[in-house]
């Protein structure tokens, strides 16, 4: 009955069976009793096997139906077509195809929502790596500007420190200045003092030969003396004895112009000495004369040369006063950089947690996705 | 006499009833098969209108891109559709689909202005047009009796109507997005998701349904089918291959666009080329 319910047709095999049911019922009054009833009997056997047939159908529909899970909701093999059960049933597969081919759409959107996720997670991954390098760099960096503020703090200190040595050197310059001008007084009054030395030398000179001239003059006169104290003698001489003692008178002061010509004689030689040693000594003071011009010379341009130190001294002292205030502005900057840089990291950190997140929910949109698929 | 009469009566009546029996059975035999044929024609008729959709697709994004080339083949295939939408109207019963009234209208739509939209939303009507007449495709195959249950000489037939014309699809949309991105040597991070996922499809229908049907075979099968589907294999293999390496994970695109163009027209040549096989199998069996 099955069969037939299938090859001819529900509707076809029910019109069969009723023509059946109306051609016994029209034949029944001319039919014997007995066939009667084998006719009643007959057509009600074949109606209940009809129903029977159709119970089967519905129980083999329900078994299909219930065969969803396993054919992954496809209506297609589930062969729902090959039942015969009327109109009813084409119904049900109308619907069954519209609601397989929404779960295939759904299934379609989730598989890209779940290969979407695995790019997003991917793309997390690489972001995070990305971040981690980046705040490994930015660590990095920020400890370099650690050191060089580190370092310029010690630049500063030695600039301060030779700001301070500069400082003493313009002091001490500046005492040297002082020193060289005293000396110079020093100098030009040792100059003073030989120039009258010179002079007083000169006048010397003069005192030396007027005793030269002097003992000239004694010579002379001891010669003139020696001459008289001959001509005593002579006389004396002539005079015999009375003359004898002023003939020993006469010696005695010819003896005495003798004495006296040696005297002279040695202080003329003395005299020449003086005046020798005297001319060395004004030719040698003639010479501190103008080793002290050469002192003082010098003296000036070692003043000179302390005042350009002096002045050099300043400028290097500005200098230092400007690169210290560069120094300082620069560590001041370095300091603030330094802190920009730690906020740079502190945002790496942060991103890099997001981008854990973001891998995290994908991973959950992931999961999601395979459970509803 | 009376006792001979009702048992020839109800002999006759027997007979009659068995005639009956028959007369049904060989009648509604003769329907389905009728309607098979019919399902057939009609079957072809709407593939050509999906193979047109497809190529309106493929021109209106050229022309989105700035072709103003194509604009002459776009309207000649206006006129190429509108032909076929009206052989379909006036010699099969295709108004009585829901999903028809459904392409019409849409289609209607989307032909009047289709110059005017972006490259995106073109291609995504498109898109939607050619899944509603793929499935009117199999609405049609179905209301036709063009099923496993009434063709139990092909267990693949289902395949014919859903996964190899959905694998064609997904190779046509991927041939319209791949071009583009070809084109501009550069593969956006969305056009890389969607490009993955056209990917991942190809692969998974395109092996479980190749698998299948060298598995399952048809009585009528032929070695010519499963030299095809070898041939198919090889195909797509390749071109799932050039998808992933030449523009998903390619750092810098080098790949021609008319080349990766021919190649995936060529993918979906190989199963155009299965399903017309597989289908003039049915016919022969039909004529048989």
């Amino acid at each position: 009955m099955v069969y037939l319910l299938r090859k001819a047709g529900m509707k076809q095999t029910f019109s069969l069976v009723w023509i059946l049911i109306l051609v016994t019922l029209a034949v029944l009054p001319w039919l014997p009793v007995w066939l009667g009833y084998a006719f009643s009997v007959a057509a009600l056997v074949i109606l209940a096997l009809l129903f029977i047939a159709i119970i089967k159908e519905l129980t083999e529909l329900d078994e299909k139906l219930k065969q969803g899970e396993q054919v992954e909701y496809d209506y297609r093999k589930l062969e729902l077509s090959a039942l015969s059960l009327g109109k009813p049933v084409k119904q049900l597969i109308d619907l069954l195809r519209e609601l397989s081919r929404q779960n295939n759409g759904l299934k379609a959107r989730m598989s890209e929502v779940e290969h979407a996720s695995l790019q997003v997670i991917e793309s997390a991954q690489q972001v995070s790596y990305n971040v981690q390098a980046q705040s490994d760099s930015t660590n990095s960096t920020a400890a370099a500007i650690l050191e060089m503020s580190q370092s310029l703090q010690q630049v500063a200190e030695k600039i301060k420190a030779t700001f301070e040595l500069s400082s003493l050197t313009q002091q001490d310059s500046e005492q040297g200045k002082v020193h060289l001008i005293q000396l110079k007084k020093e100098i030009e009054a040792v100059k003073q003092d030989a120039d009258i030395t010179q002079v007083q030398m000169s006048e010397l000179d003069g005192l030396a030969e007027s005793v030269a001239q002097m003992s000239k003059t004694i010579q002379d006169i001891s010669a003139q003396t020696n001459l008289l104290a001959l001509n005593a003698s002579i006389e004396a001489a002539r005079a015999g004895d009375l003359g004898r003692g002023f003939a020993v008178v006469a010696d005695e002061v010819r003896a005495l112009a003798d004495r006296s010509s040696q005297a002279a004689n040695q202080i003329t030689n003395n005299v020449q000495q003086v005046l020798e040693k005297s001319h060395l000594v004004n030719e040698s003071m003639k010479l501190v004369a103008e080793r002290s011009g050469g002192c003082l010379d010098t003296a000036e341009q070692t003043e000179n040369a302390l005042n350009c130190m002096h002045s050099r001294a300043q400028e290097v002292q500005a200098e230092m006063q400007i690169i210290s205030a560069n120094t300082e502005q620069q560590n001041m900057a370095n300091q603030e950089i330094s802190e920009h840089v730690e906020r740079v990291v502190q945002g790496a950190r942060a991103n890099a947690e997001v981008a854990e997140q973001a891998q995290a929910i994908a991973n959950h949109l992931k999961t999601l996705t395979q459970n509803g698929g | 006499m009376i006792f001979d009469l009702t048992y020839i009566s109800i002999a006759i009546a027997s007979l009659i009833l068995g005639l009956l029996l028959v007369l049904f059975i060989v009648r509604k035999t003769k329907k389905v098969r009728h309607k098979q044929i019919v399902g057939i024609q009609f079957i072809l008729l709407i593939r050509d209108l999906i193979t047109s959709t497809q190529k309106h697709r493929g021109w209106s994004a050229a022309y989105a891109r700035g072709d103003q080339s194509v604009l002459g083949d776009l309207n000649a295939l206006k006129q190429n559709m509108k032909h076929t939408s009206s052989r379909l109207e006036h010699n099969f019963p295709v108004t009585e689909f829901e999903r028809w009234e459904s392409y019409q209208d849409h289609w209607g739509r989307l032909s009047a202005h289709s110059e005017q939209l972006t490259l995106e939303n073109t291609v995504k009507q498109h898109t939607q047009i050619v899944s509603n007449l793929l499935f009117l495709l199999e609405d049609i195959a179905e209301h036709y009796h063009l099923t496993v249950e009434h063709l139990s000489d092909f267990p693949n037939v289902g395949l014919l109507w859903r996964e190899l014309l959905h694998v064609a699809e997904y190779i046509g949309q991927s041939r319209a997005l791949g071009t583009g991105i070809a084109t501009q040597q550069f593969c956006s991070s969305v056009e890389k998701i969607k490009l993955g996922f056209l990917h991942q499809k190809i692969s998974e229908i395109a092996n479980g349904t190749f698998n299948q049907l060298e598995q399952q075979k048809s009585k009528a099968d032929s070695f010519t089918v499963s030299q095809k589907v070898s041939q198919a294999k090889q195909q797509i293999g390749q071109f799932c291959q050039i998808i992933k390496q030449e523009l998903i994970d390619a750092e810098k695109i080098e790949l021609d666009s008319k080349q990766y163009f021919s190649m995936a027209t060529d993918a979906i040549q190989v199963i155009n080329d299965i399903f017309d096989t597989e289908v003039n199998q049915i016919k022969d069996h039909f004529s048989r």
